[in-house]
C-alpha cells in the first residue's frame, strides 16, 4: 500500500500499489499498513505511522465549548423541571 | 477389465484401465511433467486470475485478528466500502483504509446504547471527520463509493 503523506508527515489517503501517487509518499507493506489504519494513524514520524491529535487549539476549543454547552444545557432543562428520561430522550445521554 | 499394469520399482503396481463400456474415446496425456490429479487428492494453489465463470471479483483487505479492525473491500465493478472506527471519544478525522475516487456517503453509529450519536462534520475521499452527540462516544462509519 502506498500512504500519500503532506510536507510535515501527516496522512492524506492510502492508496493501492497500482495507483499513481505523487510524492511525498511511503510504499509500505500490508502488515505496516494494516497496523496503521488499526490505531488510525495519521501520521509518518521516524518512518512509524502513528495517531496525534492533530486538532487545532480553535478545534479543540470548540469541542470542549460543546461538551460544555451540552452540560449547561442539561443542567437548564432539569431546572426547568424536566426528569433525566425526558432530558435524555430529548438530546440524548 | 482390460488394462495397463504398470509395475513400481520397489512394489506394488498401477492398473490403467478402460470401463467396461468404454465406446470410442482418446485420452491425451499432457506433454509436460507433472502429477495427475485423482478425486482423493488435494488441489494445488491455483492463480485466481485463470478462473472464469465468477460472477464477481472481490478484493478485500485481511481481517485482522481485533474486532475493532478497520478495513475496505473492493468490488470489481468499482464499489468501494470502507469501514473505521472512531476510537477516541472527541472529535477525530480518520483515514480510510483505500482512498474513494468518489465517495457516496456514510453510514455510522455508536458503540453505547442510549441517546448518544455520532456526527460527520466532513467527508473526503481519503478522509471522514466525525464527532459526537449527546455524549462523547465511541463508534463506526460504513463509508460507500467509487474506486476506478
Amino acid at each position: 500500500m502506498i500512504a500519500k503523506l503532506d510536507s510535515n508527515g501527516v496522512l492524506l489517503g492510502w492508496y493501492l500499489d497500482t495507483d499513481s501517487v505523487e510524492e511525498p509518499k511511503v510504499t509500505v507493506t500490508k502488515e505496516a499498513w494494516q497496523q496503521a489504519i488499526d490505531i488510525n494513524a495519521n501520521k509518518y514520524v521516524d518512518e512509524k505511522f502513528v495517531c496525534e491529535d492533530l486538532r487545532t487549539d480553535e478545534q479543540k476549543a470548540n469541542d470542549n465549548d460543546e461538551i460544555a454547552n451540552r452540560e449547561s444545557g442539561r443542567q437548564k432543562l432539569k431546572d426547568l423541571g424536566l426528569t433525566d428520561a425526558e432530558v435524555n430522550a430529548l438530546i440524548g445521554n | 477389465m482390460a488394462g495397463i499394469i504398470l509395475t513400481g520399482d520397489t512394489s506394488g503396481e498401477i492398473t490403467i484401465s478402460a470401463p467396461a463400456v468404454a465406446g470410442t474415446n482418446t485420452l491425451t496425456l499432457p506433454a509436460e511433467t507433472g502429477n495427475i490429479l485423482t478425486d482423493g487428492s488435494a488441489l494445488p494453489a491455483i492463480d485466481g486470475s485463470a478462473l472464469t465463470g465468477i460472477s464477481g471479483v472481490v478484493t478485500a483487505s485481511s481481517i485482522g485478528t481485533s474486532n475493532n479492525s478497520n478495513g475496505y473491500i473492493l468490488f470489481d465493478n468499482t464499489l468501494l466500502i470502507n469501514w473505521v472506527r472512531k476510537s477516541s471519544a472527541s472529535t477525530q478525522t480518520i483515514t480510510f483504509p483505500l482512498a474513494f475516487t468518489n465517495y457516496y456517503g456514510v453510514y455510522h453509529g455508536t458503540e453505547t446504547a442510549g441517546g448518544a450519536y455520532l456526527r460527520i462534520h466532513s467527508l473526503s475521499t481519503t478522509s471522514v471527520t466525525v464527532g459526537s452527540g449527546g455524549a462523547n462516544v465511541t463508534g463506526w462509519v460504513l463509508a460507500f463509493g467509487r474506486k476506478t
